[in-house]
């Protein structure tokens, strides 16, 4: 079957240019977007379908693990008062491109469908909103970004996301053809296949399958950049380490702790890896509102990066303040900085004492270590690649992915509690479906074909 | 001429049946033309009716009001539910028929319908005025007029013959080929293809050992197809199986190069699902065997069908190789199996309705669209009927999608995918399968069969019934609360884990290890009445344990349906214009020019079209909705 564009389904874009830094919006829109919208806020601060045109300051978390993904503005409007003339639900968000991509991550997750191209002013045209002439300008667009998206998907068919994938939808389509053979032939024809064994070859699928999605993380760092902030307690240096890497004065650099207050984000190449540095407020418990809401925002850098840079100041002695960022890094990918290498260790220096494993030692001042830092920074990305091939680029496809997956966990639990094939089988089509949202390639035909070519059927 | 008639039938085979007996009990006069009018409902291979998913089918033509069900219930020699180890959303019924009771029950239903005359006469091309049928050629009577035409040729469309390296023309044995037609209708534009299939010997039965074979009888508990037999008391006469050993194989393997097939002589596609035992022997090699089912074809006949061995090799190995077989070591054969090449019309060219795109008011069903056996021809005989007499009576056409029937299935696959071989329904085909069961195709069809004049009122009322039952089962079922107490009390020597937390019975029927028949006694002291209705009506309580015991997989492929029906219910005007899109891709433009889907979802389905050309065609659709 081809992907279908479901005309009244929820659809969800980014309407702001992706890029670094500033304000983005992700609009959804459709008869679910409110629903959707609120299984991604916490219950006490969810948007009424009543409160048209309002704007609700509120947080964005995953709803599977509780992480808080952004604070944001969400803002409802009504259907025939919308732009696309239906249900429309806007959420403005911080820069990153993480936080943008997890919330359509998320957002997918939920029940909407990433938009076509053009697809939110279609639905305006749909809705009459626009004239036809606006429209056709709008299909002339489409087809021109169709083109490109074309050239894109080209590339990536030669590439090995859709061999994986394909060689993943394979296996499934072997395994619906075990399942839908023992439906279609009798018994007499047909010796059906024992329900461990099929626990055992979905089992191994969606290994594949969570092998492949698991490297999604890998494959946003190879398009979009790293994001790597570094932090550490004020007056750490890490404006210095930040402008000594970028070979340029970026940053603000005294003596004074807290001197930044904002986060600063830099792309620079590290090895032929983006890498979004990013310059955050030193970490202090403090009252001044100011600072904090800096320090929050660090807090959110942490959770959101793919490297950390921990800056700890030898000049300086091991504080409570370190202790509780040390806290925070556990189970994150980081690297511990022991800055200031050309000034002599304060006595109360003893990270040892802590638990805490330099694994470096710099100064931005003189130069000392920058070098390894930078292939250590390398190093460390280049271990988030799962050792998979294949890419998942963007979030469609971590979305196709993450159904696929689902699925397949629905139908695995299904074969364990010993459902009939009828049931399983329901489960299976709609991985193999997902995955041949990726591939394009259709279903019902396949498994005929493989049924036909593995099994001695007819009388 | 003067002979006219509102509808002609080209064709008295399953499709040509159904296709006249509903358009003239619809009200129409009706004339079959056939070439031999001795032979009509003719089972040209199998001596039997249903299946899976075939069985389906004929209870859905049933549940419509056609005949098929009905013949099969009348002329039956064993009936047996099939895949009832698996489950119930997946049985389906089949029977092994008298194939000569059959074939005379329908004789005598055709010829006692008044609205139909029959005519023995060749059909060798349609008339056709601007673009609409006006009536057929023959090769006796000249020019006959209609006002629609239904074309229902089987395998007779330039039919040929192959049994070894010799070659006949014929559309069945002992039945000529149609000349003509195919290179009259290919003069009109209509594109066409080659197709094969093939048939196993006939055996004497009298030459047969049956103690060296095993018998196997159907069901101790026949169910009939037809949704209005009663008073089911079918026969019960086994099959018998033996097998085929590596001596047959040798033997088989030695006479390839005088097989039509193998030497290329046969350049139709055959299909896969139905392959001739030479085809079994190459492809399975390591196969030290195959099983054959030896069915008798008609009460106190003497030929008997070897199911499993159909072949196109020559006479003397098909002879040499079946006396390999236990129980046929001496046997000898009626006639030899054969394959029969034939042209056929690809479906692509068809509306869901059956009529042909080409050319007004003319309709085409059965193999003659590339599909093969008794129940799809018959599903499609019916629906040319049934829309060929609606559009006579100025009414709205009938169609069923895929997600309320495996007829539903059949047409839009025809017609939105084409054919490459011949077709055959498989449950596999519908994705909405386990609401497309058997058991319910009266609930989902007889309404429109009734308001048609087709199905009965009884049937009708019946599952209007069932319907309401169900419904009413369901939510009683949810209402009724049972302690923790009360559950471990009195279900406790059932249930799997004592209860914890108090629960409703429909609850508890979820529990795999629970039955409906489990819980009743529980039901009955709430919902007395309810109850004893469920108590005497197996049937419904089949129903009601299938509905509760998998509500969640039927609430999803529910869901499903709303958001493929959403998309199936955006029309697309047969006049619309893709060359005025101008961002079409080149090859969706093509494909939807040729192919002219009727909704947005039916072109959905035409490979080849992207998401991208589905919006365009959208948009595009809303700006001709507003300038009509
Ligand atoms: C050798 C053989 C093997 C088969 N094997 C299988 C199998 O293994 N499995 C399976 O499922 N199905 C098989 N079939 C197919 C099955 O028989 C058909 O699918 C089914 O009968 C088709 O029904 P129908 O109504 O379309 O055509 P038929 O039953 O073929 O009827 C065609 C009718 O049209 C008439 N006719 C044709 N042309 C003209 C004309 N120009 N003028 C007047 N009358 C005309 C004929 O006289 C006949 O009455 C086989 C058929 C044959 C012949
Ligand atoms: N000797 C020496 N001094 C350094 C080095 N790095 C930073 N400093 C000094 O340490 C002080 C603080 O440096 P910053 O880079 O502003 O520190 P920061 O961590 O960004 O501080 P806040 O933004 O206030 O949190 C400045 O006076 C720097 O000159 C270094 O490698 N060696
Ligand atoms: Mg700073």
């Amino acid at each position: 079957m081809a992907i279908d564009p479901r005309e009244d389904d929820t659809i969800v874009a980014l309407s702001t240019p992706p890029g670094l830094g500033g304000i983005a919006v992700v609009r959804l829109s459709g008869t679910e977007s409110v629903s959707i919208t609120n299984k991604l806020l916490p219950s006490n601060k969810r948007i009424s379908a009543k409160s048209h045109g309002k704007a609700l300051v509120t947080t964005i978390s995953d709803p599977s693990t509780g992480d808080t993904i952004d604070e944001v503005v969400v803002t409802f409007f009504r259907a025939q008062h919308s732009y696309t003339t239906e249900d429309l639900v806007e959420i403005s968000c911080h820069g990153g491109e993480y936080v943008q991509s997890q919330i359509l991550y998320l957002s997918t997750n939920a029940g909407a469908r990433i938009a076509e191209p053009g697809e939110f002013t279609k639905r305006a045209f749909l809705g009459g909103r626009i004239d036809l002439s606006q429209a056709e300008a709008v299909a002339d667009l489409i087809s021109a970004k169709v083109k490109s998206a074309h050239r894109f998907s080209i590339l990536q068919m030669q590439g090995a996301l859709k061999e994986r994938t394909s060689s993943l939808r394979s296996k499934i389509v072997e395994l619906s053809a075990l399942i839908e053979a023992e439906l279609d032939f009798s018994d007499d024809e047909i010796t059906p296949t024992p329900k461990n064994v099929i626990a055992e070859k979905i089992d191994q699928v969606l290994i594949g399958i969570q092998q492949v999605s698991g490297n999604y993380g890998y494959g946003k760092i190879i398009r979009t950049g790293a994001i790597v902030p570094i932090i550490g307690k004020p007056n750490a240096g890490k404006s210095s380490l930040l402008n000594a890497l970028l070979a340029e004065e970026r940053a603000i650099v005294t003596e004074t702790p807290g001197t930044t207050t904002d986060i600063i984000e830099c792309p620079v190449d590290i090895e032929g890896f983006l890498v979004r540095l990013i310059d955050t407020a030193g970490i202090r418990s403090t009252s001044e509102s100011v600072e904090k809401l800096g320090v929050d925002k660090t807090f959110e850098q942490i959770r959101s990066a793919d490297l950390i840079l921990w800056l700890i100041d030898k000049s300086s002695p091991i504080e409570e303040d370190d202790l509780n960022i040390y806290a925070e890094l556990k189970n994150r990918n980081y690297i511990v900085l022991e800055s200031k290498s050309d000034l002599s260790r304060h006595k109360s220096f003893n990270p040892e004492r802590h638990d805490i494993k330099p694994d470096l030692a710099i100064s931005s001042q003189t130069g000392d270590g920058l070098h390894e830092l930078s292939s250590d920074i390398a190093t460390k990305l280049r271990s988030l690649d799962a050792g998979e091939d294949a890419l998942i680029t963007n979030a469609r496809q971590a979305a196709a992915f993450s159904k696929s997956e689902k699925a397949l966990k629905r139908a695995l639990s299904s074969t364990l509690d010993g459902a009939g094939n009828e049931f399983i089988s329901v489960d299976i089509r709609d991985a193999m479906i997902y995955l041949g949202e990726i591939t394009g390639e259709i279903t019902t035909d396949d498994v005929l074909n493989e049924i036909f070519s593995r099994f001695c059927i007819g009388k | 001429m003067t002979d006219s008639y509102d509808i002609i039938v080209v064709g008295a085979g399953h499709a040509g049946i159904e296709a006249a007996l509903s358009s003239a009990r619809m009200g129409n006069s009706v004339a079959i033309i056939t070439m031999d009018t001795n032979a009509i409902g003719r089972m040209s291979c199998n001596p039997a009716i249903g299946g899976l998913a075939k069985g389906h089918l004929v209870r859905e033509i049933d549940a419509l009001g056609g005949e098929m069900g009905k013949a099969a219930d009348a002329t039956g020699i064993q009936f047996k539910m099939l895949n009832r180890s698996k489950g119930r959303a997946v049985w389906s019924p089949r029977c092994q028929s008298d194939k000569y009771a059959y074939a005379d029950y329908m004789d005598a239903v055709v010829n006692s319908e008044e609205n139909i005359t029959l005519i023995g006469d060749s059909v060798i091309g349609v008339s056709v005025l601007s673009k609409k049928v006006e009536g057929v050629y023959t090769t006796n009577r000249g020019t006959i007029a209609a006002k629609a035409v239904i074309l229902t040729c089987g395998t007779f469309l330039n039919g040929l013959m192959h049994t070894g390296l010799k070659s006949t023309s014929g559309g069945r044995v002992g039945e000529e080929k149609s000349g003509g037609l195919t290179e009259n209708l290919t003069e009109l534009g209509f594109k066409t293809g080659r197709l094969k299939t093939g048939t196993p010997p006939r055996l004497k039965k009298e030459t047969i050992n049956f103690d060296l074979t095993e018998p196997q009888y159907g069901d101790e508990e026949p169910r009939a197809f037809s949704f209005s037999t009663k008073n089911f008391n079918p026969p019960n006469i086994p099959a018998y199986i033996t097998h085929t050993n590596e001596k047959t194989h040798r033997i088989i393997e030695s006479g390839l190069d005088k097989s039509p097939m193998f030497t290329g002589l046969i350049k139709g596609i055959g299909p896969r699902y139905c392959p001739s035992i030479e085809d079994k022997i190459i492809r399975f090699s390591d196969k030290p065997s195959h099983q054959l089912f030896l069915e008798i074809e008609g009460i106190g006949r003497g030929d008997i069908y070897v199911n499993g061995f159909s072949t196109s090799l020559p006479e003397d190995v098909q002879t040499e190789a079946i006396r390999t077989v236990p129980g046929l070591e001496e046997v000898e054969l009626v006639r030899p199996g054969y394959a029969v090449e034939y042209d056929y019309f690809p479906p692509h060219q068809l509306y869901h309705t059956m009529e042909t795109k080409l050319v007004k008011s003319l309709y085409f069903a059965g193999q003659i669209n590339g599909t093969s056996g008794y129940e799809e021809a018959a599903a499609q005989g019916l629906v040319a009927g049934i829309n060929a007499a609606l559009k006579l009576l100025g009414k709205d056409k009938f169609h069923t999608d895929r997600a309320e029937s495996y007829i539903g299935v059949l047409v839009d696959d025809l017609v939105s995918k084409g054919t490459q071989e011949p077709y055959r329904m498989f449950t596999s085909r519908a994705e909405y399968r386990i609401l497309l069961r058997h058991d319910n195709a009266d609930i989902r069809l007889s309404e429109k069969g009734y308001n048609f004049g087709l199905a009965s009122k009884k049937v009708y009322d019946r599952a209007k019934y069932k319907k309401s039952l169900l419904e009413e089962s369901v939510s009683a079922l949810r209402a009724t609360h049972l302690s923790v107490k009360k559950i471990n009390e009195r279900l406790g020597h059932i249930i799997s884990r004592p209860a914890d937390k108090p629960s409703s019975l429909l609850q508890l029927l979820r529990r795999p290890e629970v039955k409906l028949l489990d819980i009743l006694p529980i039901f009955e002291i709430t919902s007395s009445a309810l109850a004893k209705k469920i108590q005497s009506d197996p049937e419904s309580a089949e129903q009601i344990e299938l509905e509760v015991k998998y509500e969640g997989y039927m609430k999803r492929q529910n869901e499903q349906v709303a958001r493929f029906r959403k998309m199936e219910h955006k029309n697309i005007p047969p006049t619309f214009d893709y060359s005025a899109i101008r961002s079409l891709s080149s090859e969706g433009r093509e494909k939807l020019s040729t192919m002219k889907p009727e909704s947005l979802g039916h072109a959905s389905r035409i490979s080849g079209i992207t998401p991208s050309d589905l919006s365009l065609v959208a948009i595009a659709l809303r700006a001709y909705d507003t300038r009509v």
